[in-house]
């Protein structure tokens, strides 16, 4: 047996351990099935060490492992700055939202925006924009998982990797179903764990070829980059389009608003039982998460020097392989059992980031659908039980959307699929945040424009951008409508996404003006929590 | 400290009110995380957008351009900003139980 079969066989096995082992870690941990508050947030249980690893497991996705690792290796500096965005995005919440979003709602974000207004279009709207948000995500890691299991495998066949695709959409919806939020937290916490130690040990294998030197590492990558000169400038990743400056930072803020604010995340902080909680908690998870982001640059930067950009956009165009191809070339000349035993690791790394990352998102969609649409409709209150079984229902149909929608989508650009995850959270979800945590005057007509208004605009303008058609680069680069000269629509649909809804709420109307009883809550959420 | 203590003793008569002087008493180091963490990344991302050439400039020792510095140095910074927050809250709002 050669070295390749040997590691192939390693990984095979990785893979097995890893499915048998979470989904009896599902089982085990799962909730109760007359608890709601188990299977929807699966908080109070455990110790805010723990609570943080599971934020930090949901946080990191394969789009911060393999997509932004993938930018890091080809286009250096640009892919830094959005590593530390994504780094950035959590402590923010942590500073910003974190302490008014606990307590402020029960299980999902339609229970934020919607306290105090019974109006069942809020709920409606914010069922609309979760769904909006996390199927291009989810539809990355689906994608991502064919790939990933291809790569490591060693096959090319596009029959073989839909049936991977499939296969693992069907074990990630048994996750969530089963497990709900407790469950998928003890697979985040496992993930985690394996992710920062393995990432830990490849990124010091990589510092060590370089005698522990950042400078002379950044120097080999940046001469054996497909641009030299560029890798340690600004703008190899943003210099194409029209508006380079406007496209960095259109696309930085995107992220820092964006990551942070999607429903799988901020999902986890309803639960929390007290301030020093939550704030030890996030506390945890922004530090694991900046470890995590370390990680994967120097990873990123160290394929760069050891492989040369040219190889690695030979394996995957977007360098989506960066970070495995950093722990084959670490390890080189020979694996031998200790370097097999790491390759598993991170092979079992990445494995457990997109199977948890997927199960987490597909439990948000399910339980708004379960929570803010379909239960207020069969009863005035549901039973929990009866709930629950809503949930679970809607978590497979909603995974079987996702992956009838992966798999069509699984050899394209898949940053588009991503960034348009990030601008609705940055456009919708945190001005609809912020605004209703934030901001007295904020009511249920500023809501709903920034809910309908700020959707609206990002799915009008992302398809026109050059992430999407009109390069070589883009998701469709044989189709051309790219109209708008950005590379993604930040820059106007974040400022539109805000502009709304202070339009909404400070524009007179006809009928709102009668005064509210004394004593009545607050139209939204938060007018109580920050005066 | 004077309006601290005069809105203690409006407040601690009611759990709204306790509530409200423990946000009142963790305000202020939320704040400050909040604006230097985004603050120096909105300086980080500037200088990297309209001033490229500050940010490639080699620093001395190593020759690691100043703008990838900045960058790996952030994440670390932000960590030590937000365990200063958590112990500065934790902290305040057990002074304003006592």
């Amino acid at each position: 047996m050669n070295a390749g079969d040997s590691a192939q066989g390693f990984a095979l096995v990785a893979f097995t351990a890893i499915v048998t082992v979470t989904l009896m870690l599902c089982v085990v941990s799962g909730p109760d099935s007359e608890n709601l508050e188990e299977f929807y947030t699966g908080y109070a249980r455990f110790s805010p060490l723990r609570n943080g690893l599971a934020i930090a497991g949901d946080y990191i996705s394969a789009a911060t492992v393999l997509g932004t690792g993938g930018v890091v290796a080809l286009a250096g500096y640009d892919g830094i700055v959005l590593a530390v965005a994504t780094s950035l995005s959590l402590a923010l919440l942590m500073a910003v939202l974190a302490e008014p979003l606990r307590g402020s709602g029960r299980f999902t974000l339609g229970d934020v925006l919607a306290r105090g207004t019974p109006e069942r279009s809020v709920r409606l709207a914010t069922a609309a924009v979760t769904l909006v948000a996390l199927l291009p995500l989810m539809l990355v890691q689906l994608a991502s998982c064919g790939d990933l299991v291809a790569f490591v495998l060693g096959f090319d066949d596009s029959v073989a990797r839909t049936v991977c695709i499939v296969a693992l959409g069907l074990l990630m919806m048994g996750y969530a179903a089963m497990g709900g939020m407790q469950g998928t937290a003890s697979v985040q916490i496992l993930k985690m764990i394996v992710l920062i130690v393995s990432g830990l040990a490849v990124s010091a294998l990589v510092l060590r070829r370089f005698d522990y030197d950042v400078g002379t590492l950044l120097r080999a990558a940046a001469d054996r980059s497909l641009a030299p000169g560029l890798y340690l400038r600004p703008g190899l990743q943003f210099g194409t389009g029209s508006y380079p400056r406007l496209d960095m930072i259109g696309t930085t803020v995107t992220l820092v608003l964006g990551a942070a604010c999607l429903p799988h995340i901020t999902m986890r902080l309803y639960g929390a039982r007290s301030a020093p909680q939550v704030r030890r908690a996030m506390a945890w998870a922004v530090s694991l998460v900046a470890v995590s982001v370390l990680i994967v640059v120097v990873c990123a930067v160290g394929a760069a020097a050891l492989l040369g950009g040219r190889a690695i956009r030979a394996v995957d165009p977007q360098g989506d392989s960066a970070f495995l191809l950093a722990a084959r070339a670490a390890v080189e000349p020979g694996p031998g059992l200790a370097g097999n035993l790491l390759l598993t690791g991170v092979t079992t790394a990445l494995f457990l980031t997109l199977l948890a990352s997927v199960a987490g998102m597909i439990l948000a969609c399910a339980g708004t659908l379960a929570h803010d649409v379909f239960a207020p409709r069969t009863s005035a209150a549901p039973p929990p039980r009866q709930e629950i079984r809503i949930a679970r229902a809607a978590a497979l149909g909603v995974g079987c959307a996702a992956v009838a929608l992966a798999v069509p989508v699984q050899h394209r650009n898949l940053h588009a699929l991503s960034m348009l995850s990030m601008s609705v959270g940055a456009s919708v979800i945190a001005p609809a945040l912020l605004y209703s945590l934030l901001w007295r005057r904020f009511d249920r007509t500023g809501l709903l424009w920034t809910l309908v208004g700020g959707t609206a605009s990002v799915l009008i303008c992302f398809p026109a951008t050059s992430l999407v058609s009109g390069t070589p680069q883009a998701a469709l680069p044989g189709v051309d409508v790219n109209w708008l000269p950005l590379a993604t629509t930040g820059a106007i649909t974040v400022p539109l996404g805000f502009a709304l809804g202070w339009l909404g709420s400070v524009l007179p109307r006809r009928h709102d003006r009668v005064p509210e009883p004394a004593g009545r809550a607050p139209a939204v959420a938060g007018a109580r929590i920050e005066s | 400290m004077v309006w601290r203590a005069a809105r203690a003793s409006r407040y601690t008569d009611t759990e709204e009110g306790r509530e409200a002087l423990r946000r009142d008493a963790c305000r202020g180091p939320r704040r400050a995380a909040a604006l230097v963490t985004g603050g120096i990344f909105a300086v980080f991302l500037l200088l990297s957008a309209f001033a490229p050439g500050a940010m490639t400039a080699p620093l001395p020792g190593g020759g690691v351009p100043a703008g990838v510095m900045a960058g790996l140095l952030h994440p670390p910074f932000t960590v030590a900003v937000l365990w200063w927050y958590e112990r500065t809250a934790g902290r305040r709002e057990r002074e304003v139980a006592r």
